[in-house]
């Protein structure tokens, strides 16, 4: 097995050696005299941070997608032990973005009150039309706010925020491959094929330079030399949170504040994917701040629009009441709501919104007004980690979500005006 | 034999029950394996909620070569598909558990369960029948009483044996989550059912009523992070009970301590190894079986990659640890994404504790001798299905290099890169007092018996081919 900071063969099995790093963990705070997690050095922990990430993005694929059909109960205990796994690695991010604060620049960490409250609920609608409970700050006020450790914690969905495809073309996510997509996009028709998502070792070796690079001020100016199948399938994006203060989300303005390793990839991938969007003011390439909040209002609108018709919407799962039943296939929570809806939305930029009145792309100044609030990764694990969570259903197409949003919405109100 | 563990112990093929094609139905997969008290039934229940019992053959059961000779008895449908209304999810009929009731009379007793309903199903045989009735004519039909001019008495006639299973219990609406375990209690009033978060106390009499003795549900179901994944009743002491956890600690209750055994008498747990701390440390700690030794001494647990074996004595750590597939290590990563580092391998012991089996990829399945601190490798196929062929022990190679092959392949090795992980062994069972061993593949199910040592036979010099250990 691999001690810690063990460097490997370079000729030993890709497989094996990613495997092998499996065991590379840092000792986890707390441990009897471990003073906090101890980093293994040099490429094996560049490659443990890819393991983590893609781990992190292999659990968030599992608990999205249910393989059953007519949907059955989900089984908790493999709910419960991929949320451990999710909740471990988030807890690890935390500390190491406590680490290094200086290389850490993120949103602030969200509002006081609890995400998970009833209001929450309400926020959605008035997405696009005001901001959250909490006063929202400009994003330009976003460079210099101090790290937190919630706002650390924000870090995980940065990791989750890489399209397939490394380069920059205008298409909407995922993006079609130009080389072997040994990493298959993530389709609604069922869970993504994941037997090529780990990256091999042999990859990280070839972008050592990408992966630990720490402050690359000028690193968005180029689509980086990811390799085609770098990352894993699921272009898991941002799934709208309830009001936030700062609105933009988690993409940092501004590039000094990009985590060194894999969050310096996202920067990249982050401009790419910002060029899939129709913002009309994003450049192509650099990761300036105005266009990514832009990015996030433009992608997180139909969201929260989708979410004004949640939470009865969930019912593209089940059209089951969440009542007191212990595996409901609408979360308990109103961010579990809007983070499956949020994933089904991602998943098909491509959705027809024109039936939204949104035009967050002339508020890029006062973007974080409209935005529907960026989720943490707090959230987005609460949400996840509540046993009731019940995959989307992977049959939705594009432009269905909305339709069958207002049908039910339509039905719903039937019901209520008709007892 | 008395069913120990002998220096020579080998297996020899006797049956192998279930379709040959390679095309698996997903109905015909077998979810649980159990023998019968006494031996002479074996109980399958597979995902398409039907229950599949086999006798042992009467006629054969005097001759050693031929004792393991099972045939079907009887075949019912114990649960059927549900579809919850209210949630709009299906209850699944696959068949989680069946436990045998020692048996009282002539008929048989057992439980079966799917992920909500416990089942107690009657199996009775039928060999006689009355005939002569004095109104009715043989196939039923009413006689006109006008046409009745003198009386007789209906006498009973032999007639073929005719075996009938019928519910006469049905244990439903007492469990929120998934069953996972099912276990009778020695009083034989009483068993245990338990899902993820609660263990449930029945009379076998009372079927509309349980008592909650086990309750890990949190208040806020978002902090939950740890859930039951097996429970059984101590075999001799009815007030004792333990169940396993997806964090590897096992806890024994006592109900005599307090009603609601959510405290703990006994906390059993093994200090994890720092050198082995991985990503997916929790999820191969997940204890996905637990059992009780036959002596009530020792408490058997199987985790992803280990069987440990307990002394209900200390509680610090297992006294026996035997590494079922070790060279896994290195994949748990592919595993985890595959789902098959989920998978739920059940254990057994044998009739006197001395050896304990239990299951692994490839349909191999694996023996642990704890008094000859031997193990042996065996495989469940159809290419060794000669009456009374001997198994010949496998070995897997983890040899490193480009190749991942074994470095000198032999005829019965195979490397980790090449195990097919969709053949699991999950389910496996002894027989209580003899070398029988029924082991499930995916929709097949083997019996193996040990092999009878003839001092005269020729067959003694294949005894060379020793089990080999890992």
């Amino acid at each position: 097995m691999f001690g810690k900071g063990a460097k490997r063969k370079l000729d030993e099995e890709d497989d094996e050696g990613l495997e092998g790093q499996a065991l590379a963990s840092p000792v986890a705070p707390g441990a009897a005299g471990g003073p906090g997690p101890r980093w293994p050095e040099g490429p094996s922990k560049v490659s443990y941070t890819l393991q983590r990430q893609t781990i992190f993005n292999i659990s968030l694929m599992k608990l999205m997608y249910s393989h059953r059909s007519p949907p059955a109960e989900p089984r908790l205990e493999r709910r419960v032990l991929i949320n451990n796994m999710l909740r471990r690695i988030q807890e690890e991010l935390k500390q190491e973005g406590a680490l290094r604060p200086p290389l850490l620049l993120l949103p602030p960490s969200p509002p006081p009150d609890d995400p998970m409250d009833e209001t929450f609920r309400e926020a959605p609608p008035a997405a696009g039309s005001g901001p959250g409970p909490a006063t929202p700050g400009p994003p330009s006020a976003m460079p210099a706010s101090p790290v937190t450790p919630a706002s650390a914690a924000q870090l995980p969905l940065q990791l989750l925020a890489l399209p397939p495809s490394p380069a920059p073309p205008p298409t909407p996510p995922p993006p079609p491959h130009t080389a072997t997509p040994p990493c298959p996009p993530a389709t609604p028709t069922g869970p993504a094929p994941m037997e090529a998502c780990l990256t091999p070792a042999s990859l990280l070796e070839d972008n050592d330079t990408a992966f630990c690079t720490l402050a690359p001020p000028t690193l968005p100016l180029s689509p980086p030399p990811t390799p085609p199948n770098c990352q894993p399938a699921s272009p898991l994006p941002l799934p709208p949170r309830g009001p936030s203060p700062h609105g933009a989300g988690f993409f940092p303005p501004a590039p000094a504040s990009l985590a060194p390793g894999p969050p310096a990839a996202i920067a990249k991938t982050a401009a790419a994917a910002n060029t899939t969007t129709t913002s009309p003011t994003a450049p192509a390439l650099p990761l300036p701040s105005p266009p990514l909040p832009l990015r996030d209002s433009r992608t997180t609108a139909p969201r929260a629009e989708v979410a004004v018709v949640s939470p009865t919407s969930v019912g593209v799962v089940a059209d089951a009441p969440p009542a007191s039943h212990p595996y409901p296939p609408a979360p308990p929570s109103p961010s579990g709501f809007l983070s499956d809806l949020a994933l089904d939305d991602i998943l098909f930029a491509d959705i027809d919104t024109s039936m939204y009145d949104f035009d967050a792309c002339t508020t890029a100044g006062a973007v974080t007004a409209k935005l529907s609030p960026a989720v943490t990764a707090d959230d987005l694990l609460k949400s996840l980690t509540s046993p009731y969570a019940v995959a989307p259903a992977p049959q939705v197409s594009a432009n269905q979500p909305f339709k069958i949003d207002l049908t039910e919405l339509d039905h719903i109100m039937e019901v209520l005006v008709g007892s | 034999s008395a069913g120990g563990g002998s220096e020579d112990m080998q297996w020899c093929f006797s049956q192998v029950k279930g379709a040959i094609d390679d095309d698996v139905a997903e109905a015909d997969i077998i979810s649980t394996v159990e023998f019968n008290h006494s031996g002479e039934l074996l109980a399958t229940g597979d995902r398409g909620g039907r229950v599949v019992i086999f006798q042992q053959e009467v006629e054969n059961k005097s001759v050693p070569e031929y004792r393991s000779e099972y045939n079907v008895y009887s075949t019912f449908q114990s649960h059927e598909p549900e579809f919850d209304y209210l949630k709009s999810l299906e209850i699944e009929e696959k068949i989680n558990k069946i436990r045998w009731l020692p048996q009282k009379n002539a008929s048989q007793f057992l439980l079966s369960t799917n992920d909500k309903t416990i089942k107690l199903w009657k199996i009775s045989e039928r060999d006689k029948r009355p005939e002569g009735y004095n109104l009715k004519e043989e196939d039923g039909r009413y006689i006109n009483p006008g046409n009745v001019t003198s009386l007789r008495v209906p006498v009973f006639r032999p007639m073929d044996l005719m075996v009938e299973a019928s519910p006469r219990r049905v244990f439903s609406n007492a469990h929120t989550y998934h069953i996972n375990s099912i276990s009778v209690n020695s009083d034989h009033e009483t068993y245990l059912s338990a899902d993820d978060l609660r263990v449930n106390l029945w009379n076998l009499e009372i079927n509309d009523r349980s008592f909650n003795i086990v309750d890990i549900k949190p208040a806020n179901m978002e902090d939950l992070t740890e859930i039951i994944t097996a429970a059984e009743f101590h075999p001799h002491h009815c007030h004792t009970l333990v169940y396993s956890s997806s964090k590897g600690s096992i806890r024994l209750c006592d109900m005599r301590a307090s009603a609601l055994c959510d405290q703990h008498t006994k906390l059993f747990e093994e200090p994890e190894d720092p050198s082995n701390r991985s990503f997916f440390s929790e999820i191969i700690s997940s204890i996905s079986d637990v059992k009780f030794s036959h002596s009530g001494r020792y408490l058997m647990t199987r985790d992803y990659l280990t069987v440990k074996i307990w002394d209900l004595n200390m509680e610090t750590r297992p006294i026996e640890t035997y590494q079922v597939h070790e060279y896994l290590r290195n994949k748990m990563c592919s595993l985890y994404e595959n789902d098959c580092l989920f998978d739920k391998f059940e254990c057994c012991w044998n009739g006197n504790d001395s050896v304990v089996m239990t299951g692994s990829y490839n349909n191999f399945f694996r023996m642990f001798d704890r008094a000859q601190r031997r193990d042996a490798t065996l495989e469940a196929s159809r290419e060794h299905n000669l009456p009374l062929q001997l198994l010949k022990p496998r070995r897997v190679c983890t040899g490193g290099g480009g190749g991942g092959g074994c470095s000198k392949r032999k005829k019965d090795e195979i490397s980790v890169d090449s195990l097919d992980f969709n053949k699991k062994i999950l389910h496996t069972a002894w027989h209580p007092n003899d070398n029988i061993i029924a082991v499930a593949t995916i929709n097949n199910l083997y019996i193996f018996q040990d092999k009878v040592s003839d001092p005269d036979s020729a067959d003694d010099l294949s005894a060379s081919d020793m089990m080999c250990t890992i």
